[in-house]
């Protein structure tokens, strides 16, 4: 079904497609409209299971992994300030192997106050356990919801399914409502063998959370949720193809843009990948030998497909919308643990841009791309973009 | 890739954004892939906002603000003065203006094509206003703004308005009426209308509170005013202390009026 919606709808709406059985919410700007919408979906009477309020982030993250104990579906959104109120639960949910969902919507982190767009509030988050994926347009939010219930729930790792706010959470675009049917046939209902069939639940007594008395035993759960998350990569990998055979869309963890011949290339997530492809489009028609890599997939690190993706680029122009203050980019930092040690590296730049929601515009991402064509090598790792130093 | 980009200039309450929101989804209707979005300044009655939409019949991929688009629809005629005075005109920008007859000599308009409708006047008349009297407008300018487009069906639009809008049948009788009284400016006036640069002293040529010397009595000196003011177009004078309202920033929009606690400010000749 063709609908005009914004992100916050999006993933709204592929939380009803995956039926959980316990949404719980607190609302914050630029998220509240999530909430809003799928409260609005328990009133009409067309969502099942149960709607929480409750007084704090805090309290819905521990809400939802109380609930994922004992074996149902669970949802949960949140934003900024308040994934960071949420930080203990979510070290919490990924070390009692929960699949739990979340969807962030990206906000900046105050001091000053801002409500507008930033990725390192998720970025901050990466060592929780956490999958994390970064979305690039309100179609691919509502799919993503989707996939990662399945990719979750098939390795027992909860998943951020994260977007820019206002670039994509208040942004209405045109796309298509996934079937409920097709759905269902995609995302089977969760039944882990704690559920006790028929209805009913017991508590999850395999999660690490009650399997051995203080810590006995916790060097050895942290090596099999580290080889689990090893896993997770290849996971997404398949159930993007299952998608693909279902539903005809699909998204990579790591998608190459006109990149395969291209001498530079441009390394960038979220909604500005889409602004970024356009730029890549226009500068090809004029001659230059540019593409893009988009990275979707941030935890765990597609370590492999992004040196395939980049093997052999001269140069590598890293564009993003975060910062670990007093060093470089996070994604720039990532990419350069990857691409470490790989003998087909090229120069790779890292540039900053859009913090505090400042726009990504395509004549920003052109001059990141001149600036790297024309600059023999780097002489620093953080480029500002965008901004008169 | 050919994708059409349209701003709405105006403040909050003006309605903007909801009409972003409507023609993106009229124009889904219509088959075009469609984005709206806005940015915001002060996030309350009176401050900035602006309403974004693009419109193609291919898949959309930018997800930054619209800088320079091929429509800019003025919500309200005092607007008109600062767009002129800004760099958000293209070469073939075309302009849709709220104004019974829109003060619209700025050299920057000179050979564009500038449309004019009455919201304000159509809106009143077919009674959709807010509590208080204000009409609400901007379903008319949309209707106007589909005349113009010419690619979109007024009559997705009106089926858009029809089921998304608390009073359906108000805003469609307005936009229909705004689809049928939006006119290009320069047509109809041409033969009176000198194209020098005559911007009057009061700015942006809408209506601004002053301080009056016998109701300065009154103030407390509080600077709620100042701090109110969406639009910093308050300043602050030392010799006698007090406060000034710069007429070439005022938008009229009020708020220093109704949140003056001392009622130490009114409307300009009241």
């Amino acid at each position: 079904m063709i609908k005009v919606l914004t992100g916050n709808e999006a993933a709204a709406y592929g939380a009803l497609l995956c039926k959980p059985e316990v949404v719980c919410a607190y609302p914050i700007t630029p998220q509240s409209r999530i909430p809003e919408q799928i409260a609005e979906f328990y009133a009409q009477g067309i969502m099942g299971g149960k709607f929480v309020n409750v007084e704090s982030e805090m309290a819905a993250l521990g809400y939802v992994t109380g609930a994922a104990l004992s074996g149902v579906r669970v949802f949960t959104a949140t934003s900024s300030q308040g994934l960071a109120w949420m930080h203990e639960g979510l070290h919490w949910a990924a070390g009692s192997r929960l699949p739990i969902v979340m969807v962030n919507v990206n906000r900046p982190m105050g001091a000053p106050w801002n409500l507008t767009c930033d990725q390192t509030d998720s970025l901050s988050q990466r060592d929780t356990g956490w999958m994390q994926f970064y979305c690039e347009s309100n179609q691919e939010i509502i799919d993503t919801v989707i996939q990662a219930y399945r990719i979750s729930e098939s390795l027992c790792i909860p998943a951020m399914v994260c977007m820019d706010g206002v670039y994509l959470s208040y942004l209405s675009e045109t796309m298509d409502i996934p079937e409920q049917i097709q759905v269902d046939e995609y995302l089977p209902p969760y039944r882990p063998e704690h559920k006790i069939p028929g209805g009913g639940y017991k508590l999850y007594d395999k999660s690490p959370s009650f399997s051995e008395p203080l810590g006995s035993d916790f060097m050895r759960d942290r090596y099999n949720l580290h080889e689990l998350e090893s896993q997770c990569v290849q996971t997404a990998v398949d159930s993007d193809e299952a998608f693909f055979r279902t539903f005809g869309r699909r998204y990579p963890p790591v998608e190459e843009y006109k990149s395969r011949a291209a001498d530079v290339v441009v390394v960038i997530s979220g909604s500005a990948a889409g602004t970024c492809r356009y730029v890549v489009d226009c500068m090809r028609e004029e001659g230059y030998s540019v593409g893009m890599v988009k990275i979707r997939m941030f935890r765990p690190f597609p370590k492999e497909l992004l040196r395939q993706a980049l093997a052999g680029k001269n140069k590598i122009a890293v564009i993003e919308r975060d910062i670990s203050v007093g060093q470089c980019g996070i994604f720039y930092q990532e990419i350069k643990w990857a691409m470490s040690g790989f003998k087909e590296t090229g120069q790779i730049y890292g540039f900053i841009a859009g913090l505090g929601g400042a726009d990504i515009t395509s004549g920003l991402i052109r001059d990141a791309i001149m600036s790297t064509i024309n600059s023999p090598s780097p002489d620093r790792d953080v480029y500002w973009l965008g901004l008169d130093i | 890739m050919n994708v059409i980009e349209i701003v709405f200039q105006g403040e909050g309450g003006h309605g903007s954004v909801v009409a972003a929101k409507l023609l993106a989804k009229a124009a889904a209707k219509s088959g075009f892939q469609a984005q709206s979005f806005a940015s915001y300044g002060a996030l309350r009655r009176g401050g900035k906002v602006e309403g974004y939409v693009r419109i193609s019949e291919e898949k959309i991929p930018m997800h930054s603000k619209i800088y320079s688009p091929d429509y800019l629809v003025i919500m309200d005629e005092s607007l008109l003065e600062s767009a002129c005075r800004s760099d958000i005109f293209k070469e073939n920008t075309q302009i849709l203006v709220n104004g019974r007859e829109p003060k619209a000599d700025y050299p920057e308009l000179k050979g564009r094509d500038v449309y004019a409708v009455d919201a304000y006047g159509i809106a009143k008349g077919m009674g959709l206003v807010i509590p208080g009297g204000m009409p609400i407008i901007n379903t008319t300018l949309l209707g106007g703004l589909v005349k113009i487009l010419g690619n979109i069906k007024i009559e997705h639009l009106l089926d858009v308005i029809g089921t998304s809008t608390p009073k359906p049948d108000k805003n469609m009788a307005c936009a229909k009426a705004g689809y049928q009284g939006t006119n290009s400016f320069f047509e109809e006036s041409s033969d009176d209308l000198s194209l020098e640069d005559h911007r009057s002293e009061n700015g942006n040529g809408s209506r601004h509170p002053v301080y009056q010397t016998e109701k300065m009595a009154k103030c407390h000196r509080c600077q709620i005013c100042y701090i109110v003011c969406p639009n910093l177009a308050i300043t602050v004078q030392m010799d006698p202390f007090g406060f000034e309202v710069n007429k070439e920033i005022c938008t009229g929009c009020g708020i220093c009026i109704e949140e003056c606690p001392r009622k130490a400010i009114s409307w300009e000749g009241e």
